[in-house]
């Protein structure tokens, strides 16, 4: 079957299961129910017997208690980023007991994840299903087919979204819980790894069977606030020497750009936006992580402060950028999904401005109104645009997995304008293409492209055009752009697949927008 | 010109990226950046460079080898015939000045080119080039622009770099004499500290240089706004 983008697969894939067909980025809206959850109730304290306590004394103890088994998914959060622990060790422990085809329900993986290679080889892990990859050696063994089942690719709004419609159940959720008391309460910006919020874990703690605190520091009752995952969500207790290292939290895209070019593409990306008029009171920001995409922000704010201008929001994974302005009185609140460094950390622990929200309040369509929804401005990386716009930030130009969705669907459909900054020639290819290699975000929710060598608008944003026809910025059309960047690099060959599918690509709503093929 | 960036000319992806930065100009340099055994490559790449990629909205600036090494007039000879905009005449005294603009006559009527249309931009390095810049500048009418090259100016004179107080003399006398010609004077490249590059573009600025050499992308949105 093809779906409305032209992008072909099996009605049913192994693995995966029967496929709904992306229909269009705002055609799957409507009522919903969410499924229930199992809950285990806790008598007080005074009717516990010794040894029935929340807290495990070690992960063999945890494991019997749950009763853990072949076939389950473990729900993982990745705020620990490139230093978490919590995954590697709980791994660790299942393959030594002999579990096999489990299910890796995790919002992120990163190259310290590497260890998971070999559980994927020995059958350990079947399943991987994540909303964040960077490239590394778990992406390429994903790539290479060595999991039995395909992986799924979910935005931060489709997995929590996915977990409350029943579409993925958690068996046992492990939150890797910087601070915790014995009873269950979770602070995530306190204690030696200590990370910021939880957000991407909280689906987990409503929905899941199980819910794991994994602590590197347990304090007497009750742990100091701003608690935020509370005692009543959490079954276990699970005190470990170290859950990660804060130092890797800050890692690969968080830092601004040196580069004088992503400056200058930065630049003008801000421009534009000054130039549309989106840069007024009351408005709101995201920006993605790539160092061009948090440059915007600097020059935002610097536009911003030259007019006098005070935003509602800045919204997404948060950087000392953003808090910065909001300690400058530039934004009047924060909404973070994921600290990523360690100013954003504190900020999260101290200023009742910046706050906590679930990935389900960020993105989840399905929801009575997702914070995307209200976002005017949003930056974006990609690493493949094509003519219609569309956008591939889950594969390079040779097919290999390097990136998933993270929020960049859920937040190119709520925003307001969404804008892709890039260079147009990445290594020795144009990043404007005839079709990306992987549909991740549809072009119908991309509406600017900025590049070192000219901007290109979408033209069903003809709103955007006419403001911008007597502009002095290098406006031109995104076929120019192609067939500039073309006439430098030359065309690529196209690259071979296999027929094996070895990732799904939902879209927020669940159906699936594009698969990755092995290449050959 | 108020800025003119220093690129290597022998790497490609470089060459490609260079009109990104917003400098006025380019200095494709062949001399320093690029390595003996790949002059020969270097040159032929620049030259196919300048013919294939699109440079009209900077000005295209050669540095081609020392006159009086071989390679100099090979760079000229291969290169010319690219019509960059200008040829850098490195360690400028009279005769050197004069020596490429023979070779520039000779490449511009074997290739059919204006005559006169590629200028020449002597390089002041050394203490003798600062007392005769006037007559560097008199030695061809193809002259226009000057660079001023501190760092050999200072190493001729035995000197040491330290707070730019010792330029200010080679610094007024290559400014008053460029402006006297009506020709654009270009300041030296800065090497310090990246918060010190305004300081030290202002003080260029101050004693009349109109322009100051990029040494990376970085410096050029500085260096433009200071001349601007």
């Amino acid at each position: 079957m093809k779906n409305v983008l032209g992008r072909e697969f099996p009605e049913y894939i192994e693995g995966y299961g029967q496929v709904k067909p992306f229909i269009g980025a705002y055609n799957s809206y409507g009522d919903r129910t969410t499924v229930g959850a199992k809950r285990r109730s806790v008598k007080p304290a005074r009717q516990t017997p010794p040894g029935e306590e929340k807290l495990c004394q070690s992960i063999e103890e945890l494991f019997d208690r749950i009763g853990v088994k072949d076939g389950m998914t473990f729900g993982f959060h990745h705020h620990l980023r490139n230093g978490d622990h919590v995954l590697n060790l709980v791994m660790k422990a299942a393959a030594e007991r002999g579990l096999k085809d489990l299910h890796v329900a995790a919002t992120g993986i990163f190259g310290c994840h590497a260890p998971l290679v070999d559980y994927i080889k020995s059958g350990v892990i079947t399943q991987i299903s994540c909303s964040y990859i960077s490239p590394g050696p778990v992406a390429k063994a994903i790539t290479s087919g060595l999991l039995q089942k395909p992986a799924i690719f979910r935005s931060h709004g489709g997995r929590p979204r996915a977990i409350e419609s029943g579409d993925m159940h958690i068996d046992v959720a492990f939150a890797a819980s910087p601070t915790c008391d014995p009873y269950g309460n979770i602070n995530g910006t306190h204690g030696k790894s200590a990370c910021g919020v939880l957000s991407y874990i909280f689906p987990d703690t409503e929905y899941a069977d199980y819910v794991v605190a994994v602590t590197d520091n347990l304090v007497a009752y009750p742990a100091p606030p701003p608690i935020q995952i509370t005692q009543d969500k959490v079954d276990f207790i699970l005190v470990v020497d170290s859950i990660g290292d804060p130092a890797g939290i800050a890692s690969g895209t968080t830092r601004v750009t040196t580069d004088p070019i992503g400056l200058r593409i930065a630049e003008s990306a801000a421009a534009l936006l000054d130039e549309a008029g989106y840069i007024k009171d009351g408005m709101s920001l995201q920006t993605g992580a790539g160092g061009a995409s948090l440059a915007v922000a600097a020059f935002v704010r610097e536009r911003m402060l030259a007019g006098g201008v005070v935003g509602a929001f800045g919204a997404g994974g948060i950087t000392s950028y953003f808090v910065q302005m909001l300690k400058e009185g530039l934004l009047r609140a924060l909404f973070d999904v994921q600290c990523f460094d360690l100013d954003s950390v504190k900020s999260a622990g101290e200023n009742p401005a910046h706050m906590l929200m679930s990935g389900s309040l960020y993105g989840n369509p399905h929801s009575r109104g997702a914070v995307v929804n209200n976002l005017d401005i949003m930056i974006l990386g990609a690493t493949e645009v094509d003519l219609d716009f569309n956008v591939n930030v889950v594969t390079g130009s040779d097919g290999v997995i390097m990136g998933a969705s993270g929020g960049h669907n859920d937040c190119s459909a709520g925003s307001k304008i969404a804008i892709v900054v890039s260079n147009l020639l990445k290594g020795r290819l144009c990043m404007v293409r005839d079709r990306v290699t992987t549909v991740t975000s549809p072009g119908e929710t991309i509406d600017v492209l900025v590049t070192d060598r000219g901007i290109a608008i979408n033209p069903l944003r003809t709103d955007l055009l006419e403001k911008l026809k007597d502009s002095n910025l290098p406006i031109t059309d995104i076929k120019s752009l192609k067939e500039f960047g073309e006439n430098l690099t030359g065309k690529p060959e196209a690259v071979e697949f296999t027929d094996k599918i070895v990732a799904v690509v939902e879209y927020r709503d669940g159906t699936v927008i594009d698969v990755v093929r092995q290449p050959k | 010109m108020k800025s003119l960036m220093i690129v290597n000319a022998n790497n490609p992806k470089i060459l490609l990226d260079a009109v990104l930065y917003g400098a006025d100009g380019i200095l494709f340099d062949l001399a320093e950046s690029v390595p003996d055994t790949e002059k020969d490559a270097a040159r032929l790449l620049l030259a196919e460079a300048l013919n294939f990629l699109d440079y009209s909205s900077v000005e295209a600036v050669v540095r081609p080898n020392r006159p009086g090494e071989k390679d100099f007039e090979l760079d000229l000879l291969a290169v010319g015939p690219a019509k960059p905009c200008n040829f850098i005449v490195p360690a400028a005294t009279p005769e050197y000045v004069a020596q490429a603009a023979a070779l520039l006559d000779r490449v511009e009527s074997e290739n059919n080119l204006p005559a006169g249309a590629i200028r020449l931009i002597p390089s002041i390095d050394s203490a003798a080039g600062v007392e005769n810049v006037a007559a560097v500048i008199a030695a061809s009418p193809r002259v226009n622009a000057v660079i001023f090259d501190a760092k050999n100016f200072l190493a001729d004179l035995g000197a040491e770099a330290s707070g730019g107080e010792q330029l200010v003399y080679a610094r007024s006398k290559i400014a008053v004499a460029c402006h006297v010609a009506g020709i654009a004077s270009l300041d030296t490249p800065y090497a310090g500290k990246p918060d010190g590059l305004t300081a030290d573009a202002e003080a260029a600025k101050a004693l009349g240089f109109t322009g100051k050499v990029a040494s990376d992308g970085k410096q050029v949105k500085i260096i433009n706004s200071v001349f601007a």
